[in-house]
């Protein structure tokens, strides 16, 4: 057994050098943002974020979430593969309002891209269905 | 780059031992809505790179049994900052002598936004 | 006044709730073969299904979600994928054994063939899902379903041996005519018929449905502590007349009308059509509920809008869903299939997918994150802890056992 050299590891509480800020909420991606349910601006339900857009910082700088991703780059992530960008669900970052239990948006979920199948169906489908547009009793 | 293809890459030390996997990557979000996200570094694993039930780092200490195995599945995790990593097509490379940070979110700040 | 009376309420639709066809002819065949000797499972099953059910519906009351929402986070997409196969499988069977149970209740009323009632009873279903709000489908398929207490009435007017029937249910023993492997066979039956997986989905759904908050916890409490063990009475006393009237004739249960005998012998045309009521009323709230249930984990894992509360229009993906497992559901029966049967696989294989459903609720239930000060007490966790043993156990026995014994055979 070759004797590895480990770094020195820092204790929990030392945290970060206190004079380096950090000048945000920590957060880790896979715990935190993936997998969760988005929700529009009025509470609704838009997706699950399946996936996130990380975009290169500019001259070496860190890189940055562009955007959260879902619909069928779900697919991707359980049985790996690549899709090409275009086909990408996009929700971008800017339109992220907090980040709690659940993200919450700053726009209205009718405005995103990814829910045009709710769309597509309540005009096609259910919407035409009598008692479809009623509100519940 | 998708989060998902950089989860779970290997991570090799500067002199090319395998160190763990990338088991999530550490975001800092700036305090304004719609203000930026960026990667603050990365969380490397020794064990099981998937996070199950959320246990390796939740307070949760209950169930105790379940909780006791999830957490030694997690025991050796830590943090690289994202200055100290090179990514490469199949792998993470640690720079030399890259400190390793506690994979503990610092205490004090909260880990999920109120409700 | 009025908040006795809403109490009453939920507790009185707690137990008229709580019978499905999965219990209905689950206990009247362990009745006809075992007596009471199985009655164990059913007070193991009850007071499961109140821990779990509280659960559930304390994390919806407390945290906001509902529970495949918390299950993709905390398991991820894949293994909650793997989940969500598996539980709508279990819960589409199910709902295709209630659809059938309908349509069996009404064949005993109108003597009309099941499956010309199959396509009315699933658009009917569909109709309520559609149409009418959560909580007057709730109580009026609740409150009929109390009718089932015949099932009590008629074994105290069949005026059994009480005291034999009490050393079989306390003294359990495999009866000489049976083989062991079939005993422990039903025993995982009857315990999947009384745990139900779908019905943690729904209870927590239904909570976010009804905006339940931390206030509605002790209504909750006391419906499921007060109303599911009262509806476990009536799974024994479903057993019991099984046992009193079929088990000394060596019938066996294979039809609906086999379940109706006891309560016919004890009280004539007039009881039958009180059981009738009941047995509608608890097939078709069943129906609905795994139908709903089906929407539900599937909207919730993949993020959609759901809920009845909202109009259909707004959460038409949700609904759409609905659609298809009642649409399957009733192209399965149409094929022919015997609804008694589809039951009987249905409750085995709610024992299967019980673990995928009670470990996440048991460990959300005690994440801080989630639930702030209101998490599981000691009790309730000891309690929790020792049932997954038991959940697994069934779990992981039951194909083996369906195997062995051919289904019970």
């Amino acid at each position: 057994m070759t004797a590895r050299r480990r770094p020195r590891r820092q204790p929990a509480d030392a945290g970060y050098p206190p004079d380096e800020s950090v000048g945000g909420r920590l957060v880790d991606a896979r715990a935190h943002l993936l997998d969760r349910q988005v929700h529009d601006v009025d509470g609704v339900p838009v997706t699950a974020v399946d996936d996130l857009e990380l975009v290169e910082g500019r001259a070496g700088a860190a890189p940055t979430v562009a955007a959260l991703l879902s619909g069928s780059i779900l697919n991707t992530r359980l049985l790996g593969g690549h899709q090409p960008e275009p086909r990408w669900g996009r929700i971008p970052w800017s339109s992220v309002a907090k980040v709690g239990v659940v993200i919450e948006l700053s726009v209205r979920g009718e405005d995103l891209d990814v829910t045009w199948t709710e769309r597509w169906l309540r005009e096609h489908l259910i919407g035409r269905i009598p008692g479809g547009q009623h509100d519940p009793e | 780059m998708t989060l998902s293809e950089l989860l779970g890459t290997p991570v090799h030390d500067a002199a090319g031992h395998r160190v763990g996997r990338v088991a999530d990557v550490r975001l800092v979000l700036a305090d304004r809505a719609g203000g930026e996200a960026h990667v603050h570094g990365l969380l490397v694993s020794r064990r099981a790179h998937t996070p199950f039930l959320g246990f390796e780092r939740s307070g949760a200490t209950s169930p105790w049994p379940v909780a006791q195995v999830l957490r030694r599945l997690h025991r050796g995790a830590f943090v690289v900052r994202w200055a100290d990593v090179e990514v490469r097509a199949d792998r993470v490379v640690l720079r030399a002598q890259a400190p390793r940070w506690s994979a503990d979110l610092p205490t004090g700040t909260r880990r999920e936004g109120g409700d | 006044m009025t908040r006795l009376l809403g109490v009453a309420l939920g507790i009185l639709t707690a137990i008229g709730g709580f019978l499905d066809i999965g219990d209905i002819v689950t206990n009247a065949v362990v009745g006809a073969r075992f007596g009471l000797s199985l009655a164990w499972v059913v007070v193991l099953g009850v007071i499961g299904i109140c821990l779990f059910a509280q659960m559930s519906g304390r994390v919806a009351a407390v945290s906001g979600r509902a529970t495949f929402e918390i299950i993709r986070e905390r398991l991820g997409a894949r293994v909650a994928l793997a989940n969500l196969v598996a539980s709508f499988l279990v819960t589409l069977l199910t709902l295709t054994a209630e659809v059938g149970g309908i349509a069996l209740a009404l064949q005993l009323a109108s003597a009309v063939e099941p499956r010309l009632w199959m396509p009315v009873a699933a658009f009917a279903v569909w109709l309520v899902i559609w149409r009418t709000g959560f909580k007057p489908m709730e109580n009026v398929t609740g409150l009929l379903g109390l009718c089932l207490v015949v099932f009590a009435v008629a074994l105290v007017q069949l005026g059994p041996d009480w005291s034999a029937l009490i050393r079989d249910a306390v003294t359990p023993s495999v009866p000489a005519a049976e083989h062991p492997a079939t005993y422990w066979f039903y025993a995982v039956a009857l315990f999947g018929a009384a745990m139900t997986p779908y019905e943690v989905f729904f209870f927590s759904s239904g909570a976010v449905e009804e905006r339940w908050t931390t206030k509605d916890i002790a209504q909750s409490r006391a419906d499921v502590l007060v109303g599911f063990p009262l509806g476990g009475i009536l799974s024994v006393a479903i057993a019991g007349c099984a046992a009193v009237v079929l088990l000394p004739a060596g019938i066996e249960v294979t039809s609906l009308s086999h379940v109706a005998l006891p309560v016919a012998t004890a009280g004539g045309l007039l009881a039958v059509a009180v059981l009738l009521v009941g047995l509608v009323a608890a097939t078709f709230g069943a129906a609905l509920e795994t139908a709903l249930s089906s929407g539900y984990m599937v909207a919730q894992y993949l993020g959609w809008s759901w809920g009845k509360f909202r109009r259909p229009a707004q959460a038409a993906r949700f609904h759409l869903t609905v659609i298809v497992a009642i649409v399957v559901g009733l192209g399965v029966l149409m094929t022919g299939v015997d609804p008694i049967k589809v039951t009987e696989y249905s409750v085995v294989f709610s024992a299967v997918a019980l673990p995928l459903t009670y470990l996440p609720i048991l460990v959300v239930s005690n994440d801080p994150q989630y639930m702030g000060d209101k998490v599981n007490g000691p009790v309730v966790n000891a309690l929790g802890q020792v049932f997954l043993v038991v959940v697994v156990a069934a779990s992981l026995a039951a194909i083996p056992l369906l195997l062995l014994t051919g289904a019970g055979s």
